[in-house]
């Protein structure tokens, strides 16, 4: 190859990949080089992305034992090649410096003690306490004094596992995912319109869309690689529309047709102002309504999700109420009649020819719009609500579960729907949306688990924040938290959060992979395997089931969460953790340990170690000595299968690119409830919204009501916090990435300049943000890519040594229980 | 040996009246390639640069230039050094 460098094929092969990742043709060149181009000896493997629910495949390429690279995967669906930076820096998440590698113990003169220091200590001391713990815990107060706290980041078998071991093994449904932060507000809404969780539509409603509103989101820095699908379309397709909704300008503003600021809250008041224009000019599919939609009026003053004795919370007639009554759409359209466009205008602050323009986007029948939200909706004291909203407007005009056509809720971790949601790790859920509270559902469960009838508790466990009051408040004792952060995570830490961890009545345990601030708040500390150290499997938002192999040893001491629990279950025996009167009646489950009568069931246990992938490691089914993911898998799908939530067979994830449940006879499903798309669509109907026992969805009339907290004269600023593209959530990963450090080492209060200037703050300035509830120290940008109106400022809680959680409000969505990070009332000082 | 080199492929879409400048302001991007680009404000572009923290700084730039609407990473590989093991931590990170 004389004249040609070695460089020169490097970027002949960049160029390459970058074209088939847009689509377009491969400059010859570059073709010819690619062809003579063999320059590795690496291991690529696939693996899903372990950062957002997007759900990128990346290619990981290993050597020696190590994750030496890694590059977006040409061959899915989802990112065609492409890589966020985050994506980008995947493989050095493993590799910092301080990566725990055996269990740490507070202890004083060798011996526990929770005002001790941390010491290094074995597996079997570490499990040896907390058993000590457990029982005594679950001897004195019984299964509602223990509570776990999971995570949309654990597999789809951790998950599986931990809620089993939870709510089978010590009959406590006191399990809850952070997922509670992030997706609740979106399931209850799917829950209450559609009868079944997560979206009729998939991503490739991007490429068949005419208009994309994004109602409160960011995903220019949120959800890159899909803002990425959403910008080829517009810019490929002039007549495309793209309209942004949000309390602050953001990096998503720049490819906004139509954008739009609006006061925190009143997006309540857009949605209704929206449906009501709909139905005032003449835009109403009414065939569709006719035949798909019931109408219904919920309750209203329904509170904040604070707690009871909070004045806020005892003044509210209906606190907590998810009750609703049937009404007529002439009812219907007489409850969205006060919401005007100038109302609208007025409230918003939105200009009434943008307002008119979006309305617009959605009446127009030959428009078809996909609607996007994250956390701007569901971390919302009425985000229940929005999500229902959000429906109506598309109920209305019967644009939905068609190509393009789509109300999308984006989510924001890898798992939020793969394990979280779809295997039942919240407190009232079991596998495939059955519910704790249904004794059908329940004994469903046993069937499937081959475990007595009675053994799964009826009552609904606490949910992430009643979780930290109940720390507090000393009734939950032994509690176990993995794969999350949830120290700096969780709102209002310094009234809720830190008090709990720290009560001497309790004994907390934090697995992880990293010194996290939640760790540091623990009395144990377990070191994690973490992504491909294991095999893994993940569920992105879109529906998609995704799996990888392990592709690298964890670090010595450190294990899996699914080793964790499974492990975790031989120290028990049903005689000391089940009643006498439920082993009374099954005296074949006398004498057993927890392993036995959950793992070694006959379904978990099902598949040996001959069956897995021959060039492969596989830590935990070398442990336990059968192929202990394949049996969890396959009988967690037992809870789907014929119920409209089938997954593939378990091997067959090894081979694709992930598939879209359900997938029914091999096929997935692309659009849920259409006929031409779903098998379980009854034969003939066009639509048939089947979560519901008469096939048809709900719209809500629900109006607007009050934030629990807004600024006043004392605390003048609104207070709104989330994510910047270079770092997930609480940072426990990026921030070890040197390059992503860097990039953008600290938070930084986002304010207007002229509030800066008012306050005599300069660029930079270091600042006290204080609530009612605590305070942090930070520094002024007036500049860069967020910017806030006057009256708001935004704060991102990645960083560690600013912990705006602090500072944030514990109230939630009375329906869904989630926290609204987005909104309370601050003061900014000088320091 | 020669030192190191970190070559990356970036797709960066653009708004199509905003091409020409975009393209200007690519290429005063130390160690940037204009590979590809289309009236429908698709751009392929390579970076050549020292090290890893640099691919990140230049994409940061580029996001933020006047009329780019996204940039991703698609491909990158390292060239010249021996096999480097990921870099960790920085000690004062907690």
């Amino acid at each position: 190859m004389s004249g040609i460098s070695r460089r020169d094929v490097i970027k002949a092969q960049a160029v390459a990949a970058a074209a088939a990742a847009a689509g377009l043709p491969v400059p010859a060149a570059a073709q010819n080089l690619v062809t003579q181009a063999n320059l590795t000896d690496l291991k690529w493997s696939k693996a899903a992305c372990r950062f957002c629910g997007t759900g990128c495949s990346i290619m990981v390429a290993t050597k020696a034992g190590r994750v030496v690279a890694t590059h977006g995967d040409a061959e899915a669906e989802v990112n065609r090649g492409l890589n966020c930076v985050k994506g980008y820096f995947l493989s050095k998440i493993m590799y910092g410096k301080d990566r725990l590698t055996t269990p740490l113990l507070r202890k004083k003169n060798g011996k526990f003690d929770k005002d001790g220091d941390f010491e290094p200590v074995s597996w079997d001391e570490a499990f040896d306490i907390m058993a000590e713990k457990w029982k005594a815990t679950l001897k004195a107060k019984g299964p509602k004094a223990v509570g776990m706290f999971g995570s949309g980041q654990w597999t789809v078998w951790e998950g599986y596992a931990a809620s089993k071991l939870m709510k089978a093994g010590f009959r406590s449904n006191n399990i809850d995912p952070n997922a509670r932060h992030c997706m609740a507000s979106a399931v209850v809404g799917f829950i209450r319109a559609f009868g079944i969780d997560e979206p009729m539509g998939c991503y490739d409603d991007f490429e068949n869309a005419d208009a994309f509103v994004l109602w409160g989101s960011n995903m220019a820095e949120m959800h890159p690689i899909l803002w990425t699908r959403i910008a080829d379309r517009r810019l490929s397709h002039p007549h495309v529309k793209v309209a942004v909704l949000s309390t602050f300008e953001h990096r998503s503003f720049d490819l906004a047709d139509i954008p739009g600021v609006f006061v925190p809250q009143t997006d309540l008041i857009i949605a209704n102002y929206i449906a009501n224009h709909i139905i005032q000019s003449g835009a109403v599919n009414e065939d569709f309504v006719s035949k798909h939609v019931n109408f219904r009026k919920g309750a209203q003053d329904i509170g904040y999700g604070l707690r009871p004795e909070n004045p806020l919370e005892a003044a509210a007639a209906n606190a907590g109420s998810g009750d609703s009554e049937p009404m007529t759409l002439e009812d219907f359209a007489e409850f969205v009649k006060p919401y005007t466009l100038d109302y609208a205008a007025e409230k918003s602050g939105v200009s009434k020819e943008r307002l008119q323009q979006i309305a617009e986007l959605y009446a127009d029948p030959d428009t078809k719009v996909m609607s996007l939200w994250t956390m701007g909706v569901n971390q919302h004291t009425r985000g229940v609500w929005m999500n229902n909203l959000i429906y109506n407007i598309h109920l209305l005009t019967g644009k939905i579960a068609q190509p393009g056509n789509s109300p999308f809720s984006l989510t924001g971790q890898p798992s939020a729907c793969g394990t979280a949601r779809e295997v039942g790790t919240f407190a009232h859920r079991l596998p495939a949306d059955l519910l704790v509270a249904n004794p059908e559902h329940r004994a469903t469960a046993e069937k499937i688990w081959k475990l007595p009838s009675g053994t799964v508790p009826e009552w609904i466990g606490a949910h992430a924040v009643l979780q930290n009051r109940k720390l507090k408040d000393g009734e939950i004792n032994c509690y176990w938290v993995q794969v999350n952060n949830n120290m700096q995570a969780a709102p209002n830490m310094m009234e809720e959060g830190l008090p709990g961890y720290r009560n001497p009545e309790n004994f907390i345990v934090v697995s992880d992979a990293y010194p996290t601030v939640t760790a540091e708040a623990a009395d144990l500390v377990l070191p994690t395997a973490m992504w491909v150290e294991k095999e893994g499997a993940y569920g992105n938002a879109e529906r998609r089931t995704q799996f990888w192999h392990q592709l690298v040893d964890a670090p010595e001491g450190a294990m899996s969460d699914l080793w964790q629990l499974v492990e975790f279950s031989k120290r028990f025996t049903t005689d000391e953790v089940w009643p006498p009167e439920l082993l009374a009646d099954n005296p074949d489950y006398r004498g057993k340990t927890l392993y036995e009568v959950l793992f070694e069931n006959g379904n978990v246990n099902a598949f040996s170690n001959s069956e897995r992938a021959e060039d492969y490691a596989n830590r935990e089914a070398d442990e336990f000595g059968f192929y202990i993911q394949k049996g969890l898998f396959e009988e967690y799908a037992q809870f789907g299968r014929g119920h409209g939530h089938d997954l593939a067979d378990f091997d067959t994830y090894h081979q694709v690119r992930g598939l879209r449940w359900p997938v029914v006879d091999g096929k997935e499903t692309r659009w849920r409830y259409n006929g031409k798309y779903d098998p379980y669509v009854k034969e003939g109907a066009e639509f048939d919204f089947y979560g519901k026992p008469d096939g048809r969805a709900v719209a809500f009339a629900l109006p607007f009501e009050p934030p629990a907290e807004s600024p006043d004269e004392e605390y003048p600023f609104w207070l709104s916090t989330g994510r910047v593209l270079e770092h997930w959530h609480s940072g426990s990963m990026t921030q070890r990435v040197p390059e992503l450090y860097k990039a953008v080492p600290d938070a930084l209060c986002f304010m207007h300049p002229d509030d800066a200037e008012a306050l005599g703050l300069r660029r930079g300035a270091e600042v006290r943000i204080k609530s009612r509830r605590g305070e942090i120290l930070t520094r002024v940008e007036t500049r860069g890519r967020n910017k806030p109106p006057k009256g708001l400022i935004f704060v991102p809680w990645f960083d560690a040594r600013q912990l705006i959680n602090k500072v944030t409000l514990d109230a939630t969505d009375p329906l869904s229980k989630q926290t609204d990070f987005k909104k309370c009332a601050v003061r900014v000082e000088a320091v | 040996m020669n030192a190191t080199v970190h070559i990356a492929s970036l797709l960066v879409h653009a708004r199509a009246e905003a091409i020409s400048q975009v393209e200007r302001n690519l290429l005063a991007i130390d160690g940037a390639e204009i590979a590809h680009s289309d009236e429908q404000g698709r751009l392929i572009v390579t970076l050549e640069t020292a090290n890893e923290a640099e691919i990140v700084q230049a994409l940061t730039d580029i996001q933020l230039l006047t009329g780019v609407v996204s940039a991703s990473l698609v491909y990158h590989q390292t060239d010249g050094a021996p096999e480097a093991a990921p870099t960790s931590l920085q000690g004062d990170i907690k």
